[in-house]
Formats: structure tokens, sequence, C-alpha cells
């Protein structure tokens, strides 16, 4: 049956794709056993350059964001615009404005930045002790939608936040 | 560890006189080789020697792609803009052009692809080249195209030197070209002909402190194998199409050593020279490189009253705040590099063939005043430099631990401030380095006019009106910087 199986496979064109790529992979083995060894250090120093220097980068970036969430500011708009969290649980933001200068603060939460430099990031901790709404806001006049620049956190109760996962971002009870 | 400095094999044409002396002092054919120092002739015969900075650089530069496309938008926050424009273009200007010639384009990581797929080798010596190989047209070897493609990109200096997803759409696109173009083209044409930052080091490393040439001249001729040309067991044939058995001018040395490895004979010198030699080397001369000193000249003042003037009605237009602004800007830019400043060198340049008693033709008389802005155009974009460099400096301390803007802290450096150096001192150095561009303007204008005209009293005539207009170019320059 299985020898059936292999034949039918061997016969059809993904047996010829198959075969292809052997082949190609086994010139490749060939010609790399004849590729000098300084060859064979630069190729490696190049492969790891291409490939393993922007993943580092980009492991780094999530390792360091690990527990933060970033809320960008731009003219006019938090993003994101809704945060969920947990009651008890510490909160720790990151504030970037991306254009102009903004400001930023959560309305009953005591968290207030007053100027947000662009391209200067500002980190902020808090830990909401009740659950509900809490708004936050641009406080630094920004332009002529100043006004409407604001977001919400929506903390919940430690009990719903074990039951039903937020839906968008949102800080795990640690 | 002791070095004379000796006198290499100078073809005749090039020093009008072997006495010659620069501001009086230092001779024209004054050299002193650097690879009589133990161990840099075995560094630059080295693969090795550019494969790790270009490979290095080539790193920076997927970086800067990556913060270009997902970092920040804020320019003095993202490492696309503070690298290419603070660190890159100041070190260019301040150090690798006047003290390294070309250096730059041997370890350019903007090519580096091309060539690797050109050789299919990295430091080893490939059998043959891949790809068509096609010669570049013989109308097009010159500098033309490079400064129509230069003075593409000026126009948008306004976002390239201040959005990142500009900076980086620019860069990848050369990068994605010079790669398609080293594929179909042989060797390092595109950097020869169509890089649009090689046309003005191509210009600018004429007035270099360094030099690549051999070390014997006749050696050179009777070698008749010709290994630096045509490439031999340990090296390939010059990768920008020169001769180096030939060389007479940096303008298009790339400084890729690849004529070190190539010579059996080790008759390659690297040569530490008075600035501006090449400016007094009469062969190769041409209007396409006038123009590219008419750009290049223009551009500093441009840029100065651009970025560092008190116009904010420029900035918004050079900024494309509104499409009709930058129309003007774009449209003023090319008609004061393209025109307004040709038109004036030409005035003073048949001024200069009045004067001199019209015994030469007047084209030559043109070509040959305008080398002589080398010195005061790149000792303009020198103190254009430190006016960049000084003030925002400390931008780049922060960018190295938070190269996309995104909060990170690397190496600690985050949070330095932005604390401007030395601006206190910064009117001071742009007009000396100004004055100094003047006074070796004014010396090389002298020499350029006894190599013009056929007798000294003609030449003294002739040269008073260059005096004048370098005075003029150096007073504005001087309004704009320190005014």
């Amino acid at each position: 049956m299985v020898v059936k199986v292999l034949e039918r496979l061997a016969g059809s064109g993904l047996g010829k794709l198959a075969r292809f790529v052997g082949e190609v992979a086994g010139r490749a083995a060939r010609s790399w056993k004849r590729v000098h060894i300084s060859e064979r250090i630069a190729i490696g120093i190049v492969a790891l350059t291409l490939l393993a220097g922007p993943a580092a980068v980009i492991g780094y970036g999530r390792w360091v964001e690990r527990n933060v969430i970033t809320v960008r500011a731009v003219q006019w708009a938090y993003l994101p615009k809704t945060i969920y969290a947990t009651e008890g649980v510490q909160v720790r933001l990151r504030i970037i404005s991306e254009d102009v200068v903004h400001g930023f603060a959560i309305d009953g939460l005591p968290v207030k930045i007053v100027e947000l430099i662009p391209g200067k990031a500002e980190d902020v901790a808090f830990t909401p002790q009740a659950a509900g709404t809490y708004y936050y806001q641009c406080t630094t006049y920004c332009g002529v939608r100043h006004g409407k620049m604001f977001g919400q956190i929506i903390v919940r109760p430690k009990r719903q936040a074990l039951t039903s996962p937020p839906q968008e971002t949102s800080l795990q009870t640690r | 560890m002791s070095l004379e400095a000796r006198a290499v094999d100078i073809p005749a044409e090039q020093t009008p006189e072997r006495q010659e002396r620069f501001l009086g002092v230092v001779p024209v054919d004054a050299r002193l080789e650097l690879t009589r120092i133990p161990g840099v002739r075995a560094t630059l015969r080295s693969r090795w020697m550019t494969f790790i900075p270009t490979t290095v650089n080539l790193f920076l530069f997927l970086v800067i792609l990556m913060a270009g496309v997902v970092g920040t938008q804020v320019g003095n926050a993202n490492i696309a803009i503070v690298f290419i424009w603070i660190l890159w273009w100041s070190a260019l200007m301040l150090l690798l052009v006047p003290f390294g010639s070309r250096i730059w384009c041997g370890v350019c990581p903007l090519p580096i692809m091309g060539e690797w797929l050109q050789r299919s080798a990295l430091v080893r010596l490939a059998a043959k080249a891949r790809g068509l190989g096609w010669k570049w047209p013989k109308r097009l070897r010159n500098m033309w195209v490079v400064n129509g493609v230069f003075l593409g990109l000026a126009v948008f200096s306004g976002i390239l030197t201040t959005r990142p997803w500009a900076t980086v759409l620019m860069l990848g696109t050369i990068m994605a070209a010079s790669t398609g173009l080293f594929l179909l083209y042989e060797r390092r044409t595109f950097c020869r002909y169509l890089c649009p930052v090689g046309g003005f080091l191509g210009l600018y490393a004429n007035f270099a402190a360094v030099e690549v040439r051999p070390k014997s001249v006749p050696e050179c001729l009777a070698h008749k194998s010709k290994e630096c040309i045509l490439g031999s067991a340990s090296g390939y044939g010059c990768p920008w199409l020169e001769q180096p058995t030939n060389l007479k001018r940096n303008t298009y040395c790339g400084m890729c050593f690849e004529c070190f490895r190539s010579c059996t004979r080790d008759n390659m010198g690297l040569f530490l020279r008075p600035f501006g030699t090449d400016l007094l080397v009469e062969s190769h001369r041409g209007l396409d490189e006038s123009w590219k000193a008419f750009i290049m000249l223009g551009a500093a003042a441009a840029y100065s009253a651009t970025m560092m003037g008190p116009w904010g009605w420029l900035k918004d237009w050079a900024n494309l705040r509104s499409l009709g602004g930058w129309a003007v800007f774009a449209g003023g830019l090319a008609v004061l590099l393209l025109v307004v400043l040709p038109a004036l060198h030409g005035a003073f340049a048949w001024a200069s063939w009045r004067l001199g008693g019209r015994a030469v033709p007047l084209r030559r008389v043109f070509t040959n005043f305008s080398y002589h802005l080398v010195p005061l155009g790149l000792l303009a974009w020198i103190g254009f430099s430190f006016a960049i460099l000084l003030p925002n400096g400390s931008y780049v301390l922060r960018i190295l631990s938070d190269p996309f803007g995104w909060g990170w802290n690397l190496f600690g450096t985050a949070h330095v401030p932005w604390t401007p150096v030395l601006t206190a001192w910064l009117p001071a150095l742009q007009a000396v380095s100004l004055l100094f561009g003047f006074v070796y303007s004014l010396d090389i204008a002298w020499k350029l006019a006894r190599q013009t005209f056929p007798s000294s009293p003609a030449a003294a005539r002739a040269v008073i009106p260059q005096i004048v207009l370098l005075a003029g170019l150096t007073g504005a320059f001087l309004w704009l910087f320190v005014g």
C-alpha cells in the first residue's frame, strides 16, 4: 500500500518537483563543499547581517516592550483609543507623540504629562484600584481638533478579567 | 619610524612648474607614501579590509531602512535622519572627502549587494562576472546624468532631510537600482556614472589629501599585462573602469584598493599629498564637472539659506507645505544652480579672457577657472556641516540607544538631553573655513591662470576678475553664515 502511494507520488508533478528540489539541494551541498573556508565565513557573516541582525533588533524590541502598552499621540487621536486593564494590576504606558507637542492626563487617576515632546517617549505606571471607565485626553492645545483627542481605559473587575478575555490591547494579570 | 616626503613620477602636464608650491609653502609634487608604513600595504591588499566595514555599514543600512518604515516619523528621534543627514553627511564633508578622497565609496553598502551578485563571490576572486556586462553609452560617460539625478533629489531636500520615510525611500531606491544595474552593466558603472552621491564625491575628491597612484609610472608602462585593468590571479581589474597605470585624478578612483591586489609588482601606492593637487591636472577637464562645481556651490548656499536662514517662508516652500510654494522653490533652485551661477561664472570668465588677451579659447578659460570653485565649495560645505553637527550632534547619542524612537535604552544614552556643543564658536569656525577656502581658491585660480594663459603678465591680468568673483562668493557665504 505504502509502496503504491509512493510510486504514484513519484509519477505525479509533485514527485517531479520533489526530485528537482532534491537535485538542486544536492548540487548546492556539493558546491558548498567546494567553497573556500574564507568565503564560507564571509557568507556566514552576511547571512548574520541580513537575517539575524534585523531579527535581533526586532526581538530586543519585543523583549523590552513586554508588559508595556505603547500609546501613540497624533493629531488628533491616541492609538490605541481603548486600553483594557484589570483592577489592582499595574498598568505601564509608554506614550510617544508622533507629530506636535501634546499632553496626556487620565481623569480620575494620578497620571499627568504636561508636555509630550515629539519623539521623546514618556513612561508612566499606575494601578487602578476600582473597576470602571477612565478617560484620557490631550491637555496641551495641539490644533483645531484638540478637544476631540481622547481615549479610554476600561478597568474590569478581577473576576471578570479572568473569565472573559479582552478584545483589544490589554495587560494580563501577573 | 621615519618617512621621507618624496616626489613621485608625475607627468609634466600635472604640474605647471615642478617647483610650484601651494600657498607658497607646500610643493605641489610633495608626496608621502603611506604604504611604506609597516602593515598598511598588507592591510590594503586584504579583501577583508573592505568586506568588514562594508558589511557593518550594510547592517546599519538595514536598521536605517527598518527605522524609516516602522520607526517614529519624528525626524530627530529616528536613526534614518540623524545618522544620514547629521552624522554621515557631516562626516563626509568634514573628514572622509578632505582626508580620505572617495574612501566612503570603498565601503558604501548601497551597491554592495549588486557587486556581490555580479561577482558571485564575497571575498574570494570569482573566475568570471555574472550579468550582461553591458558597456555604458559613450555619450553618457561623464557627470551630466549624475548632475541631473543630484538636482532631482536636491529639489526635495526639505522632505528628504526631515522625513524618515523619504530618506529611506531614496536610499532603498538607490540600492534597488544599483543592484539591478550591476547585473546589466559591467563592473561599477552605476557608481561611476549614476550615483548622485558619487558625483560630488568625485569632484571634491580632487581636493583630497590622499591619492592612489602608481609608485613608478615607467614601470607600469613597461608592464604589458596590465593586471590593474584586466585583473590577475590575485585581484579584479579596476572595478571603477579606470586605468590605474595612468591615474592622474581622484575623480573616479573609488578607493577600493583592488589595484593593490591585482598588481603583481606591488607598484601601487597610497600617498599623502597637499590639498587640491588634482585641480591642476588639465587632462579630463570638462563642462560636466564645471556644472557639478556650480551645482555644489549653489546647493551649499541654498541649503544654508533654507535650513539655517531666518526665512520661514523658504522653509515652508522647501518642506512642500504648498505645491505652488514648492514649485517656486524647485524652479528657483534649478535656475540658480544651472543658469545663474554658470552665467555669473561665464561673465567673469569672459572678463578674464578679454584681459588675458583672447589668446586661448573662451571655453577653455571657462572650464579651467571653474575648478578654483572646488576649494571654496568644499569649505562652504564644511562650514554648513559645522552648523548641522555642532547644534544637533547630541542626537546621535540618543539615537544609538533608541534608533526607532520607541522608547528603548540600549546603551543607557536614550535620555541624553539635546546639548548643542561649541555653538558659541560656530560663526568663527564657519568664517575660518570659508576664509581658508577663499585663500586656497585664490591660490588655485592663480595657478590655473598661469596654466591657461601663455604668459605670466596675461595670467596676472586674467586672474583679477576671478579674484573679484571669489571675494564676492566668499562675502555672500559669510553673510549667510554669520551675517
